[in-house]
């Protein structure tokens, strides 16, 4: 498996006045077809280092390589073309457009990558069918339910062929039925597509089913854990930070 | 184009603040054309009325002098020239009007009444009786509309017509309506009648010319003022200070048309800034998505932009009803050159202003724009 992303010492600091140390020095390495949960408490960092690898956000320190190439130098024009061809983003919040249907929704990243809108109709619906939504195409946000939404938002975000899928607590707004759907679909699409997968979660429900759980507190990673068999094995990391 | 798409269904999805955006546009270019119509309505009557109303070229008497005492000579001399159509000598004096208890002040014109039908069309402007009429009956008078009313005269009323000492008295053998203000005021004599009250002989006041080109008027009067020493002027000299002061006026206007169409664009600049400001987190999505900040841009200023068409037309419709409704207002004639107002609509002018409108829209819907497009997409997507 190659590596999709390697994150090199990063820093992030925000404010002018009062500095705040968001990230501290991470490392990390993430390969192609891992599901990753990242947890903590609220104000750990763990959105801040979404950001970063979702290149929706720049770094006040360190690298960030994708794909074997340094873009944490990325032009805000760049940091778009790999956003659009490499990422897919999953929100708590489904972030639809409301004015748009299904098909529509699923086809946007399609079409701002200067898609045929014929190929990305055909592209959409089939993203459509594979998470359960055929015979609900061409209805609107509002005509759908909290779960039906979601997986909307996860075929959007699959729709590129994204290198990697983040979700920032893709459950968080659904009850707890939803929230297994939406689980198991993004397990099947791992496993049927190798697809890679980072989710930000509080659920550890969720975090556990994933094959490496990461720790962050005050913006560094305390502790590292990789499935093994039905359970997982703490990392030197979390031995350290003990 | 997913930006044009995406504009579309921005504005289909809000039909309010599309409708606000549309209708001050439409309000700006309605009340710019209709503005720009009313003065060249204005422009059009007060040539009209001139051309039509007046004559084409005046002779007054020479400087030294009351009267234009020669005046069959005068005629003679301008006949001399192919384009007169007509040379009426013309007596205009002050005089009171009596009929049972009303008096009124009025402006008596002593002249042939052929003459002067050929000059102003006398005969067409009756109500009741036969101007002609004039010809044959000395002490009969035609009487302006207005002025009938306010004597209580009708037809076949004798009157008297009384000046210092002379006083004499009249048949009223026919109304006529001008449709100026001199309806209320005037009576039409014949030559020697009004001689006769005025009292100082075989003479006239003025010559009124007619030409069949109205832009000969300048060369005719120049050379009647070199061949005599009267003094001739053509109907432009006589409307020169109007004509320039509309000139003058028009470069005013100008001024105020272009801080109208700016008060709109500052109205569709807010309603953008309170569209793009609902649509943050949107914006950040569509960054999530791939989208850069120029096609950010492109969507918001598509935005405004496909509203400036329909916007126009509308404008161009309101500024149509409009000109037709003031079109039907009677005008008091003394305070305008005609009964009614004229709103000139030309399609030029629509176009000119439709332009200048959409050129507005594109720049007010730029900043916002720009703005939208400098969005950090993680504060946009964390929107509340």
């Amino acid at each position: 498996m190659s590596n999709i992303i390697e994150i090199k010492k990063l820093r992030k600091v925000y404010g002018d006045g009062v500095e705040l140390l968001a990230l501290d020095d991470v490392d990390l390495t993430i390969k192609e077809g891992e599901v990753l949960a990242i947890v903590g408490p609220s104000g750990s960092g763990k959105s801040t280092l979404l950001n970063m690898i979702g290149l929706l956000d720049t770094p006040s320190d360190g690298e960030i390589w994708l794909k074997g190439q340094n873009i944490t130098k990325a032009s805000p024009k760049e940091r778009a073309r790999l956003r659009n061809k490499e990422l897919g983003f999953i929100f708590q919040y489904h972030h639809l457009l409301p004015e748009f249907d299904a098909v529509e929704n699923v086809m946007m990243p399609l079409l701002i990558a200067g898609m045929d809108k014929k190929e990305a109709r055909h592209r959409a619906i089939t993203l459509l069918e594979e998470v359960g939504l055929g015979d609900r195409l061409h209805n609107r946000p509002n005509q759908l339910s909290g779960g039906q939404n979601q997986r909307v938002a996860v075929a959007r975000a699959l729709a590129g062929h994204p290198s990697i899928v983040i979700g920032d607590e893709p459950t968080g707004n659904l009850d707890s039925k939803s929230s297994d759907m939406i689980y198991e679909l993004l397990r099947k699409l791992n496993r049927q597509m190798n697809q890679t997968f980072i989710l930000v979660t509080h659920d550890m429900d969720m975090a556990e089913k994933t094959d490496r759980i990461l720790r962050l507190v005050d913006g560094r990673i305390v502790c590292e854990m990789r499935r093994d068999g039905d359970g997982f094995v703490s990392q030197d990391v979390c031995r350290q930070n003990e | 184009m997913f930006e044009l798409s995406i504009a579309e269904r921005h504005i289909l999805g809000n039909p309010r603040m599309v409708l606000f955006t549309v209708l001050s546009v439409a309000l700006a270019v309605g009340v710019i054309v209709v503005l720009i119509g009313l003065t060249e309505g204005y422009r059009q009557n007060l040539i009209d009325n001139t051309v039509e109303n007046s004559p084409h070229v005046t002779v007054d008497p020479k400087l030294d002098e009351d009267y234009i005492y020669l005046y069959r000579t005068l005629t003679s001399i301008a006949e001399e020239r192919p384009e007169v159509l007509a040379a009426s000598s013309r007596l205009v004096g002050r005089a009171a009007a009596k009929y049972k208890d009303n008096v009124e002040g009025v402006t008596f014109i002593g002249a042939d009444p052929v003459q002067e039908d050929l000059l102003l069309r006398v005969r067409e402007d009756m109500i009741w009786g036969d101007y002609y009429d004039l010809r044959f009956k000395r002490y009969a008078a035609v009487v302006g509309d207005k002025l009938a009313e306010n004597l209580e005269l009708k037809r076949g009323d004798d009157f008297r017509l009384v000046r210092q000492n002379a006083s004499i008295q009249v048949k009223a053998v026919g109304i006529i309506d001008t449709r100026t203000g001199l309806d209320s005021t005037l009576v039409y004599l014949p030559l020697e009648t009004a001689q006769i009250l005025l009292g100082d002989g075989d003479v006239v006041t003025e010559m009124g010319i007619r030409l069949s080109d109205i832009y000969a008027a300048p060369a005719v009067a120049a050379d009647l003022n070199e061949r005599t020493r009267y003094k001739a002027e053509s109907w432009q000299d006589k409307s020169r200070d109007i004509l320039d002061q509309l000139e003058t006026q028009q470069v005013y206007s100008i001024l105020f048309y272009i801080l109208i169409a700016i008060i709109a664009g500052f109205g569709i600049a807010n309603t953008m800034i309170m569209i793009i400001t609902r649509r943050t987190k949107e914006i950040g999505i569509l960054m999530a998505m791939g989208a850069d900040r120029i096609s950010i841009m492109k969507i918001f200023v598509l935005e405004s932009v496909i509203l400036g068409p329909p916007s126009a037309l509308l404008g161009g419709g309101l500024a149509f009803v409009a000109a037709k409704f003031i079109g039907t207002i009677e005008v008091p004639a003394e305070i305008y050159i005609s009964d009614k107002m004229t709103v000139i609509l030309e399609l030029d002018t629509f176009l000119y202003v439709a332009v200048f409108a959409l050129v507005v829209n594109f720049i007010a819907g730029i900043y916002p724009a720009y703005k939208a497009s400098r969005l950090n997409p993680v504060e946009a997507i964390a929107t509340e």
